[in-house]
Order: structure tokens, then sequence, then C-alpha cells
């Protein structure tokens, strides 16, 4: 319904595509006035041809029931813009940031992780510091800078891939060789994703890892005789781990939104590109449509971490 | 005079030969790829349900109308129908069309199908309209036979044939089962000399020569559309995109002045890639600022004047725009034959301040802003310029300046696009700054300047009204002769700078382009594009 308030609509949108010619619709400033007959504002019977052909001739009260009906169906109705169902649209875009969503989510976390383990076991120490020292400087740095920086490294070196998913000729490629393709072409892209991401994980894992072992219980474990590695691996980390698993469900819906610089810079075409464009063209499907399934995605991801939590720590039980 | 004088006259003399006047290499080597980046990847490539530039650029290739100008005289050339008359009355055109000409998939084009395809922008089944006021002017198609057409029009107006020679046609055979047709939005059935290949969702889209071109043998195309293969790619940051065109991976790239004067340093340039600053006569943007006319302050021609001379055109010309402007001298391209040489509104504060004086203005209060008393109330100079462009706030902030020290109080007021237009639609501002496309070699300026055009969501949204305009723009419309039409508009437009309702910015002296070493090219322009169509890839 909100979206339904802000300033223009798709009517508009394909209203100025007639006077201002098509280059128009999301840009600002310059404008073109159109090459044909040359009259005035376009006539109200066009107008209204346009209103009937998106269904904006009816209340929004009544169009926000006949949405509700259509979704329960999956049905998210058709894009204003691509002239297909929304969910093929978000169907061709989904995967992209879903791959580099999960990518990003498994590099963060195997990193993290460990190294929020030693930094905990040695804090105070030159590794803590240093290491602490090169994670606020990764997290200071622009994902827009590091993209461009990467793409002219790109260009003067020849090693990376300057955008895009794949190559070319990826189609006539072995599966192996597709592989790798892929792969070569996400090194970049995914380095933009997860610079910035480092910091926030392993900090909260070193102090979590921090308070656990200076807890009775593993006090007790080690006055038990217990190996180091006994008592870090198998009685403190499960239990750091419940902070940890908090964010977990959170990320799966924040990685799947994409994001809209990385996308534009490395000519990636997923969910961020797509979401930026819907509200620029004020294609309410879509935005409805990404809307729900991100809210959809955000509370599988809490449940998922429900379940995380049960696994981890079995005394946490939702009965 | 001895031979070695007479050798360097003749040379001199070549060198200084007219730049255009230029043809398209009858030789040119066929074959290769031509590779360019569209800046977005187009939702759909439909032939009638597309709005926006990516997908006209494919069309541009993949379909065709009846006819096509001419790169250099802007005069028809055939294309579907290869002979074509007029009426005296301007208002029946017959096209005949040419019996070899087929869609890509081998079926012929007939009468039937550019009958569909003006029947089918008036069908509402189609979502066609966005496309209704461009073909307005026409009443009706008939079929002769099988290969001639009569296109009807409303009235006289002089580009109704426009209109109809530039129709796509499209084939009904396959566009005329509306369901399955709009699910085509990554394939495309035309005419064209090229076909499309294909459509890589996020990646490219691929051209191939048409081998079945109805033209490709013709003396007229010879040299046009040289390259077997077109590849499209959707490259949306600049930045990239010069990376890309660095390592020749375009053979054409577009580039903004900026970018022509501070990024194309570089090993590369020169050598992989060269850059090109051309002049020609395609009619290029001015920008503008808008006095509302609705508002009591602007109403005053002295006050409009005055305005104008306090903007420092020439200094933001050399600060902004590296000296390669005009300054633009009204509502038509400083170069174009509609230009009725209009005296340029120079930089001038103390003319500013007379004519400010003569109005009534005076700072009477000493605070700094001017003010005047109208029917016994004081009426200070304060006003709001909105703009929708970040990259042109240093402009309005350097002219806010100007008008501070002149007793003028401007405010900025930036507003996202959608925000901006709405004001502007209805009517709801003080001065609006942004700019006009080029528009047609041939203007109309009714669009814009005609007082019927000054209605909500109107393009005259300044709401200027001079009824002499009004009747010399309605009585150009409706005249063939384009000498006569020529006069007419040139009054029009020598009427509009004399009323200044806008403060007329600039025109863009050059275009900018770069393209990679391995094309060939018969000139660096044609007179009224760039024409790359007639480019080649060298052997």
């Amino acid at each position: 319904m909100l979206i339904n308030l802000a300033p223009g609509s798709p009517i508009e949108q394909k209203l100025q595509a007639i006077r201002f010619g098509a280059g128009a619709a999301g840009g600002g400033g310059g404008a073109s006035s159109v090459g044909g007959r040359g009259d005035t504002a376009v006539n109200e019977e066009v107008i209204e041809a346009l209103k009937k052909q998106y269904g904006f001739d009816k209340p929004m009260h009544v169009r926000y029931v006949i949405w509700l009906k259509n979704i329960s169906r999956l049905d998210f109705g058709e894009s204003f813009t691509y002239q297909e169902p929304v969910i093929d649209v978000i169907k061709s875009k989904l995967p992209v940031s879903l791959t580099f969503g999960l990518f990003t989510l498994f590099i963060t976390y195997m990193v993290c992780i460990p190294l929020g383990v030693r930094k905990a076991i040695k804090a105070g120490e030159g590794f803590d510091k240093a290491t602490t020292l090169l994670l606020n400087f990764t997290y200071a740095i622009p994902p827009l800078i590091l993209g461009i920086a990467l793409i002219y490294f790109a260009g003067r070196t020849n090693w990376f891939p300057l955008g895009g998913l794949q190559s070319d000729d990826y189609e006539s490629m072995s599966s192996w060789g597709r592989f790798l393709d892929r792969a070569h072409h996400m090194i970049l892209p995914l380095i933009c994703y997860t610079i910035g991401g480092f910091t926030e994980l392993s900090t909260l894992m070193r102090n979590s890892m921090l308070d656990i072992i200076k807890s009775d219980f593993v006090r007790t474990a080690r006055a038990k005789g217990l190996a180091e590695k006994v008592v870090v691996y198998k009685h403190a980390l499960r239990n750091a781990l419940i902070p940890i698993a908090t964010g977990l469900g959170g990320f799966l819906g924040v990685f799947l939104a994409g994001s809209l610089i990385i996308e534009q810079m490395f000519n990636l075409d997923g969910m961020g590109l797509l979401g930026y464009q819907s509200v620029l063209a004020r294609d309410y499907n879509v935005i409805m449509g990404i809307t729900f399934i991100s809210a959809m995605l955000m509370m599988v991801g809490r449940i998922l971490s429900d379940v995380i939590y049960v696994l981890i720590d079995p005394r946490i039980d939702f009965k | 005079m001895n031979m070695k004088a007479l050798l360097l006259l003749i040379l001199s003399s070549a060198l200084t030969a007219p730049a255009f006047a230029t043809a398209p290499n009858a030789s040119a080597p066929q074959g290769g790829n031509f590779v360019i980046n569209l800046g977005g990847e187009p939702p759909t490539v439909h032939p009638i349900t597309s709005t926006d530039t990516y997908a006209s650029a494919v069309q541009a290739y993949v379909c065709e109308g009846l006819l096509t100008r001419d790169s250099d005289t802007y005069e028809w050339k055939a294309r579907l129908a290869e002979k074509w008359e007029v009426s005296k009355d301007n208002k029946v055109f017959t096209f005949h069309l040419n019996k070899n000409a087929v869609f890509h998939d081998g079926k012929p084009v007939t009468a039937e199908d550019v009958k569909f395809s003006f029947d089918a922008i008036f069908n509402p089944t189609y979502e066609a309209a966005h496309l209704r006021p461009y073909y307005e002017g026409l009443a009706k198609v008939e079929i002769v036979d099988p290969h001639t057409v009569k296109f009807y029009a409303k009235d006289s107006y002089f580009k109704n044939f426009e209109s109809a020679a530039g129709l796509t046609i499209i084939p009904k055979h396959i566009y005329s089962d509306v369901a399955k047709s709009k699910r085509m939005n990554r394939e495309l059935v035309c005419s064209g000399p090229y076909k499309m290949m294909k459509f890589d969702r996020g990646q490219m889209i691929q051209l191939k020569k048409f081998d079945k071109w109805h033209s490709n043998a013709a003396p007229a195309y010879k040299g046009t559309y040289n390259f077997d293969t077109i590849t499209m790619r959707f490259f949306k940051d600049e930045n990239a995109t010069l990376v890309r065109a660095e390592k020749g991976e375009l053979d054409y790239i577009d580039l903004r002045i900026e970018s022509f004067m501070k990024k194309t340093t570089g090993p590369a340039w020169g050598k992989v890639i060269i850059k090109h600053k051309v002049a020609n006569d395609a009619p290029k943007s001015f920008g503008f600022v808008g006095w509302n006319q609705r508002k009591e302050l602007f109403q005053d021609k002295n006050v409009r004047f005055a305005l104008a001379h306090l903007l420092n055109r020439d200094e933001m010309n050399k600060k902004f725009r590296y000296g390669m402007s005009d300054l633009a001298n009204g509502a038509v391209y400083i170069r174009s034959e509609y230009n009725p040489g209009n005296k340029v509104v120079e930089y001038n504060p103390k003319k500013a301040q007379e004519l400010l004086t003569k109005s009534g203005w005076a700072d009477a209060d000493k605070n700094g802003v001017l003010e005047k008393t109208v029917n016994g109330k004081k009426m200070e100079f304060k006003f709001s310029l909105i703009y929708a462009n970040k990259d042109v706030e240093k402009y309005w902030t350097m002219y806010r300046e100007d008008l501070k020290k002149a007793g003028i109080d401007m405010e900025l007021k930036y507003l996202e696009w959608n925000s901006f237009l709405k004001l502007v639609d209805d009517g709801n501002f003080d001065a609006v700054t942004m700019g006009w496309g080029g528009g047609s070699v041939d203007p109309d300026p009714k669009q814009i300047w005609h007082s019927s055009s000054a209605i909500p969501g109107g393009s005259n949204f300044i709401a200027y009204k001079n009824p002499e305009v009004d009747k010399l723009i309605e009585d150009a419309r409706v005249e063939p002769n384009k000498a006569k039409r020529v006069a007419m508009l040139k009054k029009v437009y020598a009427k509009i700078a004399e009323d200044a309702p806008y403060a007329f910015l600039f025109n863009d002296k050059y275009e900018f382009y770069a393209n990679s070493s391995r094309m060939g090219m018969p000139a660096e322009t044609f007179k009224y594009e760039v024409g790359k169509d007639y480019w080649w890839v060298k052997p």
C-alpha cells in the first residue's frame, strides 16, 4: 500500500516515455522531446487505456484483496516492465544473488569462526592485535571503491574476468571447464561481497569465546585434566556458537537481496539491481513480489536459527 | 607557379575539403563482429510493448519501416517500400512494397503486414497506448494490392508522412496472436538487415546479418551493414565499460565530455582505442531554466531578461564544460536551419540592475533582498529552483551567488525524478531547470511552446502563451513547402527568444565517442549522425 503513495506510478512511467522519449524513464535532468506528432500532453483516451491495461481502474483496497488472493497461489501478477510474470522475473535473477549470498555466507563463517577462536585464545597477544587492525581496515573499505580498484586491476593484469557470470563460450565447455569458468568470474565480486563482513562476525566470535573460556565449567573441565584442545573445541566452542547462530538466519534474507553496487559494477543481473530498477520504474508487482519473498526467507531464516540452537545446546527446547 | 607550389595547393585544397558530403564506402570489407554496449539490458524486445532505449537500439537493426533517412542529405531512401507517392493535399501516401522483402522466418512482407502493424497500435489488446500519439494524425491504412498500401491522414500536418514512413512493419502471422507474442520478450522477428540470433539474459544479445534482406545488393545500401554479426553488451558501470574498451572488447562507446577529457589517457588510447570529438548537425539538446509564467514575479519581461543577464554562462562553459559548448540562443539548435540567429543574452550584471530598477525593484530596507510594492503589498524577490539531477548543482550554486549579489534570493531544491515531475506537471514550482533533447531535424514547436500545451502534464509547463506564436505554429504545421515552413518557424523561435520564457543555457557543440582500432570508417561523422552503420572491420 505504501508504495502506491510514492509519487509516480507505472502509468506515469509510460506517459514519460511518450513525452520525453524512452530514455528518460529512470533518469533526471536531460530529457528529449518526442519525435512524433509533437502534440501536447497525452490525451485522456490514452491515459484511460493505460490505467485499464495495468488494473489501476480499481480502487486500492480492491487491488489489495485481489493481490492477496493471487499470492496464495504464488501468482504475483505480471511485471509492468518485463511483460513477464513476476515469479519468472524473480526466478531469473534469484540464482545470481543466491549463489553469491551462499558463497559469501560460507566463506564468512568458515573464516570468522576459526579466526575468532584463535583470537580469543591469544587475546591481547600480537596475533590478536594485528588481526584486529587488519579487520578494521577491511571493514572501512567501501565496496564501491574496492570494486573500481579491482576492475582496473583486472583490466591491467588479465588475471581475472572484468565481470559477468561466465564467458561467452561457456556453452561449449566441459562440465569441469564450466565450473572453473564460473568460479573464475566469481572471485572479484566475492571479494567485494565478503570484505566488510569478516570484522563483525570475528569480533563477535572472539568475545563470545572469551566469555565462555572464563566460565566455571571450562575451569572444571581443565581441572579434570582434559587437554586444552578438547577443552576449547569440544566444550567451549559449542557454547560460544549460540550467539553466532542468532545471526545466521538473518543472513539468509540479507544476502538474497543482493547488492546494487556490486551487481552494477560487475555486470551481474541479480536481485539488488532488480529491486532498485523496479522501485525507479514503479513496477509495483515486482516490488511486492520481492518484498513478500524476502519476508518469507527472513522467517525461514529465523526458524533455521532456532533449529540450530537446539543442535548446539540440547538444553534449549521450544516445548 | 612551380610544381611544388601547385602540389601544395592541391594538397591543401584536399585537406580543407568540406567535412561532409561523405558517403559509405561501396567497397567496404564485409564480415566480422561489431561489439557495442547498450548500457543496460532491455526487459523486453517486443516491437510493440517495449518502451526503453535498449530495446530501440536492438530494433533499429532487426526491424525497419517503409523508408529511412539518408545520413547526409536527410532525404528519404527506399527501405521496405521501393517507391512512394504523396497526394497534392499531403493527406494520402501510397507506398509500393519491395517484392523481394521477407521476414526473418522467410515469409514475404505484404500489404497485410503493413495494415496489421498500423491497426495493432490502436487495438487495446496490444497495450500499445504509449505509441498512439505518434500515429494519431493518420486515419487508416488501406490495402490496394498485395504490395501496395495507402495511408490516409486526418489533416495536412507535415509530419504525417514521417509517421507513415517510419512505422515499424511487423509480421502479422507472428504477432497477431496477442497472448502468445507477448511472451516473446527475448525473441524478435522482423524484416531488417540483421536477425536476432540469441539473447542471453544478463550477458548479451547477438544479431546476425540477414542474408535474404531485400536491399543487400541495392546500390543505395552498398557499404552499409558490413558486419556479419553484432554483439550487444549490457555493461552499466561507466568505469568498467571504459576498462573493457581499453582492452579492445568494445568497438564503439559514447563518451561524456568529462570522460572524454579525463578518462581517455593511458597507453591503450590512440592504439587499441581511438577517441573522437565531432561536430555535426544532428540536433543537440539544450538546457534551460524555465520561469513559471503563472507566478506574478516572472510575468515581467524585464525580470526574466535580468535573470538571464545574471547567468554567467561563459564562466560555466569554461569551468564545467571545458569550453566545449555553444551558448544557446533560443529554443532550437544553434546550427539548425530553423535558427533565426537570435542575439545571445550575455552576462551583464549592470544591465540586469537597470532592468530591475526600471521594473520597480529596489532594496529599500537594505537587507540584501530586492523588493517592490504591488497593490500596496511588499513583494520580495525570492524564488526556488527545482532540479532532478545532482550533476548540475554546481551551476546553480554559482548562479545563486551571482543572484545574491544582485539582491535576489534563490533557493535550490533537489528532488527525485518522480517527485520533480509531479511538481512540474502540476505547475507547482517557481523555476525549473532541465533539458530538452534535440528532437527532429525538422522541428515542430507545438509540444513545448503552444498555449494548448499549457495544461497539467503538458510540456508547456511554464504556461507560455503568445497568440502570435500559436498562430504561426498552427500555420507552419500544415505548410507542405519546407522553405516556407522554415521562414515561419524562424519567426516563432525569434519571438520566443524575445519573450525569454526560459533562460536558455547551452547547446553541445560536439559529440564524443571512441572506436576500437579494428574499425574502418568512411568518415568520423556524417552530417546528421556518426554513421556507424557504415563501419567495417579492417582486414
